[in-house]
C-alpha cells in the first residue's frame, strides 16, 4: 500500500468511527478489517511524519463536522470519530511533542465550582483533543483558585469554562473576572452552558461564548488562525 | 442477543400441512424469512402430537435436510422425546452448529436423557424452570428449580455457558404480576448462575390481551435490561426487531448507539404499527 493510499484509509477508518478491528464502524460492516490504531501502526511503521497524520485527522475530523451538521451523523456518531483521534493521539503524542510546529495549542477546561455537570464538558474534551488541541480537563466543581492555579502552571493558549445553571452562571462571572485581572497575553476564554450566551458573554468579559460544541471547533479554529 | 427463530413449529397450522404434504417450498420460506431478518438459531420442532414418534423422527430430519439446503445459520433441535432428539443429532451429524430444545427441571429419565446428549456433543441447551408439579407462580421456586438443573449439569460436565434456562412466561392476563415474576427470574439467574445463560419464549406475555406486539415489545425491551441472554420468537416481526434494538439500547450494550442509528436510518421505526 503506498503512503497515500494508507492515509485515504486512515481519514476513512475514522470518519467511519471505526477505532480497531474489533469495532463494527458506522455502518456496522467494519468488524475484523483493520481500524484506525492498525491503520496508525502501518503508518509508524511505514514512517509518515507524525504532522502529516495530525493533518490526516483534521480532514477527517472536518469531514465528520460536516456529516454532523447535515444530520447524517448524530453526537454519538462524531463521538466515535473522536474516540478515534484520541487514541491515535495518545499514541503519536511523544512523538508530536518533538515537532512542536503541529500542535493546535492548549486548552484548559473545567465546570466552575458549585456545578457537577460534565457532560457537555466532556463532549467538548473529547471533540477538540479529537482536533488535534492538547486538552487539559480539570473537572466538575472546580474551584476559581484551582483554575489560575493551573492558568499559571499549564501555560493554556485557551480557558474553557461550562456552567449549566443559572446560580453558577455567578461564579462563572467571578472566573472570568480573576482570570482577565491576570492580564495574560493572548489568552482566549470560552464559555459555554445552556443557560449561558453571547449577551452573557459580553457582559462578564468572555471573549467567546459557544452554544455547542460545532461552534466551539468553529470558533476555536478561526481564533487559531489570526493568532 | 441471540435470536432463535420459532416459525418452524408442527403446532402451527401451516406448518402442520406443510409436513403432512411435504411442502418443501412452504418450510424453506418460513426458515429464509428468519434468517432474512436476522436470527441465529433457527428452531425445528416436528412434534405435531399425532402421527407418533417414528413419524416425528422421519419429519424432524426431513426439516434438517431443507434447513441444510436453504440457510446456513444453526439449528435448534426442538422436540420433548430423547429418542427424537438423539436420532436427529445423529441425522444432522455436525454438518451445522446445534442446540437443544429442551429439558425440565423434573430431571425424569426424558430430561436425563437430552441432558446426557448435550453433554456428549457439548451443545447448548434450553432448561425449563418449571418440575413435576408444573410452573411455580413465584421467581424463588423457579430460581430453586434452575438450581436443581444447574447441580445436574455440572455433575455430568456440561459447561455452565452451554446451559439456557427459561425463565418462563404466563400471561399477564391471568396474573397480574407474572412479567415481574419473569424478570425476576432472569435477574437472579444471573446473579446466582453468572455464567449460565436464559433464554424465553415472549408471545405468552400477551395471551388473551389486544394489541399483543405492544406487550411483547416493552416486555422483551425490559427483559434484555434485565440480562436476558436470548429469545425464542419470531424474529420476522417489526415490534420483536424494535424491541432487541431498544433492549439493547438501554441495557448499554449499543456502543455509540449504533445499531439504533442504523435501525432509524433504515426506517425500522417508521413503517406500520402492527407486528
Amino acid at each position: 500500500m503506498s503512503k497515500d493510499e494508507l492515509l485515504a484509509k486512515l481519514e476513512h477508518s475514522i470518519v467511519m468511527g471505526h477505532l480497531d478491528a474489533d469495532d463494527e464502524g458506522f455502518d456496522g460492516t467494519m468488524e475484523g478489517t483493520p481500524g484506525t490504531l492498525e491503520l496508525l501502526e502501518e503508518a509508524l511503521k511505514a514512517e509518515i511524519e507524525p504532522g502529516v497524520l495530525v493533518e490526516s485527522f483534521r480532514v477527517a475530523m472536518g469531514k465528520v463536522g460536516q456529516l454532523f451538521e447535515a444530520e447524517e451523523y448524530n453526537l454519538a456518531d462524531m463521538l466515535a470519530s473522536a474516540e478515534c483521534v484520541g487514541k491515535a493521539m495518545e499514541i503519536i503524542g511523544p512523538a508530536l511533542q518533538a515537532v512542536s510546529h503541529s500542535t493546535k495549542g492548549k486548552f484548559l477546561i473545567a465546570t466552575v465550582e458549585g456545578d457537577l455537570h460534565d457532560i457537555g464538558k466532556n463532549i467538548v474534551a473529547t471533540m477538540l483533543k479529537g482536533a488535534g488541541y492538547q486538552v487539559k480537563d480539570l473537572g466538575i466543581d472546580v474551584p476559581a483558585a484551582t483554575i489560575l492555579q493551573e492558568i499559571r502552571a499549564y501555560k493554556p493558549d485557551y480557558v474553557g469554562l461550562s456552567a449549566l445553571l443559572t446560580s453558577t452562571m455567578v461564579e462563572m462571572e467571578h472566573v472570568v473576572r480573576l482570570i482577565k485581572e491576570e492580564n495574560i497575553p493572548g489568552l482566549k476564554v470560552f464559555i459555554g452552558g445552556a443557560p449561558t450566551s453571547q449577551e452573557f458573554a459580553d457582559k462578564i468579559g468572555a471573549d467567546y461564548y459557544c452554544r455547542d460544541v460545532r461552534e466551539a471547533l468553529d470558533k476555536l479554529e478561526e481564533v487559531s488562525k489570526v493568532s | 442477543m441471540i435470536v432463535i427463530g420459532e416459525r418452524v413449529n408442527a403446532t402451527r397450522k401451516r406448518i402442520r400441512a406443510a409436513l403432512e404434504q411435504k411442502d418443501a417450498k412452504a418450510i424453506q420460506e418460513e426458515i429464509m424469512m428468519q434468517d432474512a431478518a436476522g436470527a441465529h438459531y433457527i428452531d425445528l420442532n416436528a412434534g405435531s402430537g399425532s402421527g407418533g414418534l417414528a413419524q416425528e423422527k422421519e419429519d424432524l430430519c426431513w426439516l434438517i435436510d431443507l434447513a441444510l439446503e436453504c440457510t446456513s445459520k444453526k439449528l435448534a433441535l426442538d422436540a420433548a422425546s430423547p429418542q427424537v432428539l438423539k436420532y436427529a443429532a445423529k441425522h444432522l451429524d455436525g454438518r451445522r452448529p446445534w442446540m437443544l430444545n429442551s429439558i425440565t427441571g423434573e430431571l425424569d429419565e426424558a430430561s436425563l436423557a437430552i441432558l446426557e446428549l448435550a453433554c456428549r456433543h457439548r451443545v447448548p441447551l434450553i432448561a425449563l424452570a418449571m418440575d413435576k408439579e408444573g410452573i411455580p407462580p413465584d421467581a424463588a421456586r423457579r430460581l430453586a428449580i434452575c438450581e436443581a438443573i444447574f447441580k445436574e449439569a455440572e455433575k455430568r460436565g456440561l459447561a455452565a455457558d452451554l446451559l439456557y434456562f427459561d425463565p418462563l412466561v404466563m400471561p399477564l392476563s391471568t396474573d397480574a404480576v407474572q412479567a415481574m415474576v419473569t424478570l425476576q427470574t432472569i435477574r437472579g439467574i444471573g446473579e446466582l448462575f453468572p455464567e449460565a445463560r436464559t433464554a424465553m419464549g415472549l408471545t405468552n406475555i400477551s395471551h388473551g390481551l389486544k394489541k399483543r406486539f405492544l406487550i411483547n415489545g416493552a416486555f422483551l425491551t425490559t427483559a434484555i435490561c434485565f440480562g436476558l441472554s436470548a429469545v425464542i420468537c419470531d424474529p420476522t416481526s417489526k415490534s420483536v426487531q424494535r424491541a432487541i434494538i431498544m433492549g439493547n439500547l438501554l441495557a448499554g450494550k449499543d456502543k455509540f448507539c449504533r445499531r439504533y442509528s442504523r435501525a432509524v436510518r433504515s426506517g425500522l421505526f417508521e413503517k406500520g404499527e402492527q407486528g
